[in-house]
């Protein structure tokens, strides 16, 4: 009887101990099938570049609820996934009942809450997701950031305004989370001297002549630039673009075979961004809602290129006639795709070797408002854009995609829905294997 | 690989000509429908901009919970009735093996969970005639449930093959299934050393991704070894038999 037992016994330690193998060995090389249709268990390509960038160890410190194990479960396989992605990161988990003296030395008093130490340098993250810790790593141990002005004061779009269709506060904080410090200038007669980047976002009204000069002897200078000009654009301004060897067409770019559902068809879509550019460049699908085409003109010192264009199917409504109704393509006139409706031009700086000024003009500006930036590639590009003039070496990576916004439920049912799932999913299905048991019960006492 | 199918059928048979499988099925389908409905309706209220996270996570994790209540009564009868009707003796008088035994009763319990399982999908379906919606976080939850599945069934055969009591056989069942729920039930109240290896070993909380709409592979491989490790726990209690002297 004894040896039965023992046997027994050695049997079940070694078969729990090959399963412990495998268990180690899966959890050694792990495996995800993410089936969420926005991918939120899969790192953006443009995370695990910032994350291949990395050259110092980062600790990352979480502080959770005991009491909030899901969100918890949720915060650690993030993190999880940065620590599989690059080995320098290191992660500890706390709880912060448990933890105060930890929490008090990293400043931490609220649960959920992440702080990413890098060196001396150190970030505090609130909300923990892709973004937001993408960002705190950027600043805690990417590139310094980057001292954004966004000119104001003739009707650009401004970083400030929360307004849906002309705001651009989304395009701020999206900047923001990129190490771009956005800030506001009012009028550019004198550019900051820490300005990394200048944005000059569809001004309405013309720029002082005085201005003009700033911005141009500013980029002369060395300086960078995003100059973003709708169809109708001021005179000045096309001006200031024009010496660095852009000319506006001031029409007007149809995309009809583009477009999207229950829109006009005047939305350019952006097919190719210029691989040489961007030599790892996604798809950045952009919608410009209403652009106008670009020329790049040859001026000494400057060499400009392409950096976007719309599709083969696109034409140039030369006279802007589109607006007022649904105009069609007249030959001779109208000019076909592909158009290009952003440039990039390098200006080299006399006696100041390694040194280049460098502007952006894209052919439309309503893409970086809060009504369209998350709307296909618009944050790419904007982004992308931004990066390419202000770092020498542009993070071109797809962004993780935009949180899905509002708290409403992107699902209404009819009272006759909500009456036919009831019926259909509840009752229906019970009610008749409960009449097969009744049945089988029935059968069973008269058999 | 014959024999089990022939004992699967004849517990198939067995299971199908009695009232108890219905029963259970008819419980099981109106616990599920309830849920869905009352998930759904939450989610249409207040549930958020996200279906993966507002409404598909809570269905699977409330689906989870009827499983756990529902696996333990199939499978109870499984050894336990035959060991006390004493026609497992009979049983291991034919030419059969008790891995073929074991497998042909475990496959039988399995289809009938998969079944259950996949009657439940009638909610999703008239759901998506409605309302299109993207099929892939259902998929990993469902496929997460088939395995949820495995490893119930296969700690409930083996409860069955260590009693002739089938409610004791359901309550060990109960016993192993609910205190790896409960075990990680509130982190607060279990050490933090001890907090990380629980978690590890929760089989709730390897079943959390596929409620999320993500299928990672030290979760099946989690499943699928436990329930190995039932599986040879019944085959050798079952074995010892030769001897016990039965």
């Amino acid at each position: 009887m004894r040896r039965p037992v023992l046997l027994l016994g050695v049997q079940i330690a070694a078969v729990t101990a090959i399963l412990g193998c495998v268990l180690a060995l899966a959890a050694l090389h792990p495996k995800r099938l993410d089936l969420t249709p926005e991918r939120r268990f899969t790192l953006s390509p443009y995370t695990r570049e910032i994350l291949g960038r990395l050259s110092d160890d980062v600790r990352v410190t979480l502080f959770y609820s005991s009491q909030a194990g899901a969100m918890r479960r949720e915060m650690a396989d993030l993190l999880a996934l940065y620590r599989e992605t690059q080995p320098r990161i290191q992660v500890r988990l706390y709880d912060l009942d448990r933890s105060p003296g930890i929490a008090k030395r990293l400043g931490v008093s609220s649960y959920n809450t992440a702080v990413i130490e890098a060196g001396a340098r150190r970030e505090e993250v609130d909300l923990v997701n892709e973004e937001s810790m993408t960002a705190a790593l950027l600043a805690a141990a990417g590139t310094p950031p980057v001292p954004t002005y966004f000119v104001v004061g003739h009707g650009e779009h401004d970083p400030r305004d929360d307004d849906e269709r002309r705001g651009a506060s989304q395009a701020a904080r999206a900047l923001a989370a990129e190490g771009f410090e956005v800030r506001v200038l009012e009028g550019a007669a004198a550019v900051p001297a820490d300005a990394g980047l200048v944005i000059v976002a569809g001004p309405t009204r013309d720029l002082r002549s005085a201005e003009i000069d700033a911005l141009t002897a500013w980029v002369r200078d060395g300086g960078k630039a995003v100059v973003l000009v709708d169809p109708a654009t001021p005179a000045g301004v096309a001006s200031l673009v024009g010496r660095f060897g852009v000319e506006l067409a001031g029409d007007l770019v149809v995309d009809e075979r583009a477009r999207l559902f229950g829109t006009d068809g005047l939305s350019a879509r952006v097919a190719y961004l210029n691989q040489t550019l961007f030599p790892d460049a996604p798809e950045v699908h952009a919608l410009l809602p209403e652009a106008q085409s670009l020329r790049v003109l040859d001026v000494p010192g400057v060499t400009a290129d392409y950096l976007a264009m719309t599709a083969d199917s696109t034409w140039a409504d030369v006279d802007r006639r589109a607006p007022d109704g649904d105009p069609a393509f007249r030959p001779g006139r109208d000019r076909r795709g592909p158009l290009p409706v952003a440039t990039f031009a390098r200006v080299s700086v006399p006696g100041r070797e390694g040194t280049e000024g460098r502007l952006v003009v894209i052919g439309d500006s309503d893409f970086v408002t809060n009504l369209h930036l998350n709307v296909l590639g618009n944050r790419d590009l904007l982004l992308t854009t931004a990066e390419l003039v202000a770092r020498a070496d542009a993070l071109a990576a797809a962004r993780p995609a935009a949180p899905i916004g509002g708290v409403f439920s992107p699902l209404t049912l009819t009272a006759r829905e909500a009456r036919l799932v009831f019926w259909g999913a509840v009752v229906a299905p019970s009610g008749l294997l409960a009449l097969a048991a009744l049945a089988m019960a029935r059968r069973r006492r008269y058999a | 690989m014959r024999k089990p199918l022939l004992i699967c059928r004849r517990e198939l048979r067995a299971m199908c000509g009695g009232p108890l499988a219905y029963v259970l099925g008819a419980i099981f389908l109106l616990l599920t429908g309830y849920f869905f409905y009352s998930d759904l309706a939450l989610f249409v209220l207040v549930g958020g901009a996200n279906p993966t996270r507002g409404l598909w996570r809570f269905v699977f994790l409330d689906y989870r919970l009827v499983a756990l209540l529902v696996v333990p009564l199939l499978t109870m009868r499984l050894f336990a009735e035959e060991r006390k009707l004493g026609t497992l003796e009979l049983l291991w008088t034919y030419p059969v093996r008790d891995r073929d035994v074991l497998a042909g009763k475990f496959l039988a319990a399995l289809v009938v969970y998969l079944a259950m399982v996949a009657s439940t999908a009638v909610g999703p379906c008239i759901l998506y005639l409605l309302h299109p919606f993207a099929a892939g976080p259902l998929l990993a939850g469902y496929f997460g449930m088939a395995l949820l599945g495995v490893a119930f069934v296969a700690c409930g055969i083996a409860a069955s093959t260590v009693t002739e009591n089938q409610v004791v056989s359901a309550m060990l069942t109960y016993g192993v299934l609910v205190f790896s729920w409960f075990a990680t039930w509130n982190e607060a109240a279990i050490g933090e050393r001890i907090a990380p290896f629980l978690l590890q070993l929760s089989l709730f909380d390897h079943f959390y991704g596929f409620a999320q709409g993500v299928i990672d592979s030290r979760d099946v491989v989690y499943l699928l070894a436990f329930a190995a490790l039932f599986l040879f726990l019944a085959l050798r209690a079952l074995g010892a038999r030769a001897w016990q002297g039965v």
